[in-house]
């Protein structure tokens, strides 16, 4: 076997470079994250190619491809696919696919391969990355979607070669066809060069816009000019080729004809004209071009230069932010979010901001929605402060020291020591101070027969000596009735016990 | 100077600090972006309003119109507090802005191109994000770091960390608080940017994407970075001198 040489092999590189750019349509079918939506059976590859089509076909000169106009192109033909499933899905799907042909996913959006090279005789693996579909900003500053070369490749099942030539090829073969009135393949041909004429356009456009990006450096005479020269030299000779073709066409219009031929026939017309329309605009704007780079000229030269370091934002901001302390990031992270939001207006008193406001429902709440409780008529009764256990400890406390008599300090201290063993809540001593005060005042009945016996609480003089409770020392003690009022009433003409709270 | 040509300049200004109002075609916007680019003494005057209101003339450009940077001083900035009102979620919300900055303009260049557009979704940040810390933390493993704040001081945690232990979505139903967690906050800080005109919404892929506008890397560029890296130096973070000679050597995980 001989080695034919590097030519013959640079051949092979460029076919392997097409077939690297239809990787990416294939994983599509390929990807996991199909599989996982229940997506199987749509085929993602003819979507795709759609959505490169959709695109290539809405570059025009300023305004781009709405992705929003993309992604109904595409979910039409998954409908066309899938017509069973509803059009929420052929949303997603479209949303999907553009997500993984601008390559989202990747940092720089690229995809890769490997391709070899021979380069002096020798071989050697290179790194070729391409994109598919990328985000490029149109006059009014939005961003579009644009197809990259390679993209259009695809389409057009061309290789990486010059693209005046590719023109004046596709309007030789263009014209071929016409003549034989093969028009469904010359409606083909038609859109191959209507594509070509955009990347001539975009190519153009390109070397003007670095051009006009740094003046300075610009060589008018030596390299601007020969390159617009022959550009409009290449341009005229386009319009003059696709006014000829539009002649063949119309002499074809002229004959019998079926409603397929009828419309080919208009697509025809239609892509021809917009070949020409695109090809006299980029005439008057190459027109333009020496004006505008003066201007340019004049701008950049005497405004100052600007000094400012460039910055790699993941590696010199984003890297050691992670590495610092929230208290430590928390200012110089609040200072970069209030100058990338830019300017707003300040907070003023005014109150149509107020009612505003008040209609707001806040970002933040946390809180979720909680059930409304159904209004009842009655309040409702607060809980009692003593359990029925501190009154049954307290009512018989009193009662088994009634019998003998006993100091209400005695009882406060007997109490305590029960309701630390009956585990009762630590307040049942102020429940006995409470019911022994009501003693003092309204004698209550033991055993239920008013006749025999009640318990009293009388005052003798004597202070309590309690931590927790001041005034008199009660004697509670039970007493015939007959006994209970009168020696009471005597003595009592003073204000009775006070039982201070004061240390609770 | 006459009365008509304060009121000119104070009306680009005016336009600046709007956010409806974008130059296209020949509107008065688009008429006076332009003589602001030819009469110097016009531009001037612009400044010179501008900084009555402690902001700075960044560019005056088609498409971005005129951007306005914020000062220290300016009563135009942005509060964080009304931003983030829940003061424990502030720290991945601000992170989340450093993050998307980060991600939309990936290599130093994107910043210089005029034509670029960054493409963020909230899905891959947090991701990527995720992925850097995972570095970070086995970094961490490896050195026996503690890495544990004190109790009564969880302001030392480092950020990295804080955003470690934060869920990236709710994982049950009942759990699914859907504002506190990583990805509610990215998104939280997107809608923000684009409320700001900084980002476009474009789709729901990927949990919402969103591309930037010439405005954003107008601010991003002219101010919030180089700001931020001063005020890294000012904390004593040694910075990489050339991180583009550096990355390949340190592996850095943000390097190309």
């Amino acid at each position: 076997m001989t080695w034919a040489g590097a030519e013959a092999f640079a051949d092979v590189q460029g076919r392997m470079k097409a077939l690297a750019v239809s990787d990416p349509l294939l994983d599509l079918d390929r990807a996991r994250s199909k599989l996982d939506r229940d997506w199987g059976t749509y085929q993602m590859v003819e979507l795709a190619l759609a959505a490169i089509d959709a695109v290539a076909l809405r570059m025009d000169l300023d305004e781009g491809a709405d992705q929003e106009e993309v992604v109904q192109v595409v979910a039409s033909f998954a409908a066309v696919q899938q017509p069973d499933r509803d059009a929420a899905e052929y949303q997603e799907v479209a949303e999907w696919i553009i997500h993984r042909l601008i390559n989202s996913d990747s940092r720089d959006r690229g995809f890769d391969c490997v391709v070899g090279a021979v380069h002096d005789g020798d071989y050697a693996l290179r790194r070729f990355s391409f994109q598919l579909l990328r985000d490029k900003q149109n006059s009014q500053g939005h961003a579009v979607l644009a197809a990259s070369d390679e993209a259009i490749n695809v389409l057009v099942h061309a290789l990486d070669v010059d693209i005046a030539s590719e023109q004046v090829a596709a309007e030789a073969k263009l014209q071929v066809l016409l003549k034989k009135g093969d028009i469904p393949r010359a409606r083909q041909a038609a859109l191959e060069a209507s594509l070509e004429s955009q990347r001539y356009r975009d190519d153009v456009h390109a070397q003007l816009q670095a051009a006009r990006r740094n003046v300075r450096r610009v060589d008018w005479d030596g390299e601007i000019k020969p390159v617009l020269d022959e550009a409009l030299e290449h341009l005229n000779e386009r319009v003059t080729a696709e006014r000829e073709l539009l002649d063949l066409v119309r002499g074809l219009q002229d004959g019998p004809l079926d409603a397929d031929r009828q419309r080919g026939l208009d697509d025809l017309t239609r892509l021809l004209k917009r070949c020409e329309d695109r090809h006299l605009e980029l005439s008057a704007a190459i027109g333009n071009v020496g004006a505008e780079i003066r201007e340019e000229i004049v701008r950049q030269v005497f405004a100052p230069p600007a000094v400012r370091p460039r910055i790699h934002l993941g590696s010199q901001l984003l890297e050691p932010v992670l590495g610092l302390s929230i208290d430590d990031a928390a200012r110089p992270l609040a200072k970069f979010v209030a100058r990338a939001m830019g300017p707003t207006r300040p907070e003023t008193f005014y109150l149509p901001d107020v009612l505003m406001r008040l209609s707001d429902i806040p970002e933040d709440d946390h809180a979720e929605p909680v059930e409304v409780e159904p209004v009842t008529d009655a309040p409702a009764e607060p809980p009692p402060v003593f359990t029925d256990q501190q009154e049954e400890a307290v009512r018989s406390a009193i009662a088994s020291g009634a019998e003998t008599g006993a100091r209400l300090s005695a009882l406060l201290q007997q109490i305590r020591a029960e309701a630390e063993t009956l585990d009762l809540p630590p307040n049942t001593d102020a429940l006995l101070a409470l019911r022994s005060m009501q003693l003092y005042a309204n004698p209550v009945d033991v055993d239920g027969d008013a006749s025999h016996a009640a318990v009293v609480a009388v005052r003798d003089g004597r202070q309590l000596e309690d931590p927790v409770f001041g005034g008199d020392d009660l004697w509670v003690r039970a007493a015939p009735v007959a006994d209970v009022a009168l020696p009471l009433q005597a003595t009592d003409d003073k204000s009775p016990t006070t039982i201070d709270q004061e240390a609770r | 100077m006459t009365l008509e040509d304060v009121n000119a300049a104070s009306r680009l200004v005016a336009f600046g600090m709007g956010r409806r109002h974008r130059p296209t075609g020949t509107n008065e916007y688009t008429r006076l972006l332009e003589r602001f680019r030819l009469e110097p003494d016009f531009a001037d005057h612009v400044r010179a309003i501008a900084r009555g209101f402690d902001l700075d003339v960044i560019a005056a450009e088609i498409p971005a119109g005129l951007v306005l940077g914020t000062t220290e001083e300016t009563e135009f900035k942005v509060a964080v507090s009304k931003l983030a009102a829940q003061r424990d979620d502030r720290p991945v919300y601000l992170l989340a802005h450093l993050l998307i900055a980060a991600e939309a303009f990936p290599r130093p260049h994107d910043l210089d191109d005029d034509s670029f557009i960054g493409r963020v979704s909230v899905n891959s940040l947090d991701t990527r994000v995720r992925e850097a810390i995972t570095i970070l933390d086995r970094k961490a493993t490896e050195q026996g770091a503690s890495v544990e704040p004190p109790a009564d001081q969880p302001g030392l945690e480092a950020m990295w960390r804080h955003y470690h232990r934060r869920p990236n979505k709710g994982t049950t139903a009942k759990n699914n608080d859907t504002r506190t967690n990583t990805r509610s906050l990215i998104s939280r800080a997107l809608k923000h940017l684009k409320d700001h005109g900084m980002v476009t919404f474009s789709s729901d892929e990927a949990g919402g994407t969103y591309t930037t506008t010439a405005r954003y890397r107008l601010q991003v560029r002219e101010l919030a970075g180089y700001e931020l890296l001063e005020d890294l130096a000012a904390l004593g973070i040694a910075l990489p001198a050339n991180p583009l000679a550096d990355a390949a050597n340190n592996g850095g995980m943000w390097s190309d």
